[in-house]
């Protein structure tokens, strides 16, 4: 055996990428987690608390909630507000021309004999 | 020792993986010679460690118990790579030698080639206890406890490599 050591000593003739021991841990460490998911989510729930979890479960339905309310309040603070700007002009209007369509007997049968005369008018000119 | 005793747990693991992991990535290289094939064996030997870990009672050493699943599970590869790849027809001395001529993390060094080369013609067992005894500069004892063999059968397998790679590279 002193021969062979004295002669070739114990250096091995293999090589490894650069690198490779550093990274070597968490490469494993990858490797395990994928091959047994199971494991380590169950390890996964010792970190938090029944309550963050509770909450971490909890937070995409509260954000959807947050948003519609947001979006519902945004529609009665514009949507409505010009609605009832709408309704508010239309009576404005409704009252203005109620004084106007009050129509006096003179009116109407002025209206009539005016339209009474157009008619023979039109009559005649088509003799 | 103790979270390990306590059950699996993500924190120990992490540990016994940095702190064995270059130790058991050579000793698997040492019998599968290919960087690429030792990499995948130690990712399944650490896989095979979790999943066993939580029934280790230490009724050995945790480090030789490392060493055999991951010393088994090279020599598994290296015989289940001979039958697939060359369906038993060829010698896994022969298989290695190929491997150790292809494999792109080789370094220059010519005597340690050599001296690879002539442990090619060793049988398996020969080779693993020349291995273990001469680079890694294990007691007989300890390679007795780890292969669960007599200390006299390493002490003798052990010579009869070491004459036997002696007279190989005695012209060279």
């Amino acid at each position: 055996m002193e021969k062979l050591e004295k002669r070739y000593g114990k250096q091995l003739p293999f090589e490894v990428p650069a690198g490779y021991f550093d990274e070597l841990t968490e490469n494993i460490m990858y490797s395990v987690r994928s091959s047994c998911p199971e494991d380590f989510n169950m390890v996964q729930p010792a970190k938090y608390g029944k309550f963050q979890l509770y909450l971490q479960r909890c937070l995409p339905y509260v954000s959807m909630a947050a948003i519609v309310t947001f979006v519902v309040i945004m529609m009665q603070v514009f949507v409505v507000k010009s609605y009832d700007k709408d309704i508010a002009e239309v009576a404005v209007f409704d009252f203005d021309s109620n004084s106007e369509m009050e129509i006096t007997d003179e009116e109407i049968i002025e209206y009539l004999s005016n339209s009474v005369y157009d008619v023979e008018s039109f009559l005649a000119s088509m003799q | 020792m103790r979270l390990i005793s306590e059950g699996r747990s993500e924190t120990a693991f992490r540990l016994i993986v940095s702190q064995y992991g270059e130790q058991l990535y050579w000793r698997i290289r040492k019998i599968v010679v290919s960087h690429e094939d030792s990499n995948d064996v130690l990712q399944n030997v650490y896989v095979k460690i979790w999943r066993g870990l939580g029934a280790f009672r230490f009724e050995s050493k945790l480090s030789t118990w490392m060493h055999r699943i991951a010393t088994n599970e090279a020599l598994n590869f290296i015989n289940e790579k001979r039958r697939k790849v060359y369906g038993n027809q060829v010698e896994i001395g022969e298989m290695l030698a190929n491997t150790l001529e292809s494999d792109v993390y080789i370094n220059g060094n010519e005597m340690a080639k050599k001296l690879q080369m002539a442990l090619f013609t060793l049988s398996e067992r020969q080779r693993l206890i020349f291995n273990m005894r001469y680079f890694e500069d294990m007691t007989n004892e300890a390679v007795a406890e780890e292969l669960g063999v007599a200390v006299g059968t390493i002490k003798a397998t052990y010579h009869q490599a070491v004459k036997k790679i002696e007279e190989l590279l005695k012209d060279r």
